[in-house]
């Protein structure tokens, strides 16, 4: 162990429980020695500062409860007791069932426009395969364009037992990218609610 | 332990005697929380308060997965924290006496010295720092606790313990090195 080693494991705030290697380095080294009392000064001093007791202000729980019996809060209190609204109602308000239903209001009073869309963005991924491959008969990638086309191609024709398998191939991915934006989304909603 | 359960479920179905019984015994801890991470009385007591009042509107939705004292002092962080990086430029001109409050002993001893040398270097800690540091040393609570309550990555919590330790480390040797 060397110097800088022995200064990086102390500002870790290891210098109470330094392994063996780091104590014989220190037994050997008058300056780090000399570090090591300082940490453990500091460490100590540190202790003694966080463990001073301060009292709240005088008064402090008769402001809090003036302003809780104000009824600063009462209305969102209120929304959150478990009795303010019957379960299917709180059902109806999580968010995966608003956006939902928001979705589906969505489609149904525009659902012509909605199906042209899907309808054009269908032809538009039909038609992506003839695009990749006319893009890369351009840009001089013959072969890999052939074999792009073939391999659609064969997956296209392919019996539905290996259509099946790709999709369950795929399916993982999907499962963990689900799970990764649930994650996210719970770790939002715990942020929010700290607040 | 089961006190506190049934003064919670007092609380929660909207009694405001069991609440303030709440608020009398955790005060001082949430109150000391906030003031070493704001070092400023009227900001801490009014993070404090807030805390309080959130506390008391998401009551009837806290299904006891911590301790009522941890679910607090994680409100109480969280607002302080914030707090501390909104009033950063605010507290830069505020007048350096403005802090937590002096020993009450007027003669100033070795230790008195020390103490206040000490909070000197904390003082000059960034706001993200000295939230880790006082809640890894006041709260005693692990760097994965810190980073919770914090809301960062463990690692940026453990790059602020690291940095604050080598600042104090370096300060405290500048001023007191020969003296130890």
């Amino acid at each position: 162990m060397n110097c800088l080693e022995f200064e990086r494991l102390l500002d870790e705030g290891a210098a109470d429980r330094l392994p063996a290697e780091a104590l014989a380095h220190a037994r050997a080294c008058e300056a780090c020695a000399r570090s090591l009392a300082r940490a453990r000064s500091l460490e100590r001093e540190l202790e003694t500062h966080f463990s001073e007791a301060i009292a709240a202000p005088a008064g402090f729980a008769d402001r809090v409860m003036v302003r809780v019996e104000r009824g600063e809060a009462r209305g969102v209190r209120w929304l959150a007791l478990p009795s303010a609204f019957p379960w299917w109602t709180r059902a109806a308000l999580e968010p995966g069932v608003v956006l939902a239903l928001a979705t589906l209001a969505l489609f149904t009073w525009r659902s012509d426009r909605w199906l042209a869309g899907a309808r054009a963005a269908w032809d538009g991924l039909a038609a992506a395969p003839k695009w990749a491959h006319d893009g890369l008969l351009a840009a001089g990638f013959g072969p890999l364009a052939d074999l792009l086309s073939r391999s659609l191609a064969s997956v296209a024709s392919a019996s539905p037992s290996v259509q099946l398998g790709l999709a369950l191939g795929v399916a993982p991915l999907l499962l963990l990218a689900s799970w990764l934006a649930w994650r996210a989304g719970e770790r939002l909603v715990g942020a929010v609610g700290a607040r | 332990m089961a006190d506190e359960r049934r003064l919670i479920a007092r609380a929660q179905s909207g009694d405001t005697a069991a609440f303030r019984t709440l608020v009398e015994r955790h005060q001082a801890r949430a109150h000391a929380l906030a003031l070493r991470i704001l070092r400023s009385p009227s900001d801490a007591e009014e993070v404090a308060q807030d805390a309080f009042v959130r506390v008391w509107t998401a009551l009837p939705g806290f299904r006891g997965e911590s301790t009522f004292a941890t679910w607090l002092h994680r409100i109480v962080a969280r607002r302080a924290f914030d707090r501390a990086q909104v009033m950063k430029t605010r507290r830069a001109r505020e007048r350096p006496d403005e802090g937590l409050p002096e020993p009450a002993a007027p003669a100033p001893d070795e230790d008195t010295l020390r103490a206040a040398k000490l909070q000197e270097l904390i003082a000059g800690l960034t706001a993200a720092q000295r939230a880790a540091v006082t809640l890894f040393y006041y709260e005693g609570r692990s760097v994965e606790d810190v980073a919770h309550v914090l809301g960062m990555p463990e690692n940026t919590v453990k790059t602020h313990l690291l940095r604050a330790r080598a600042a104090l480390r370096a300060a405290w040797t500048h001023e007191l090195g020969d003296e130890t």
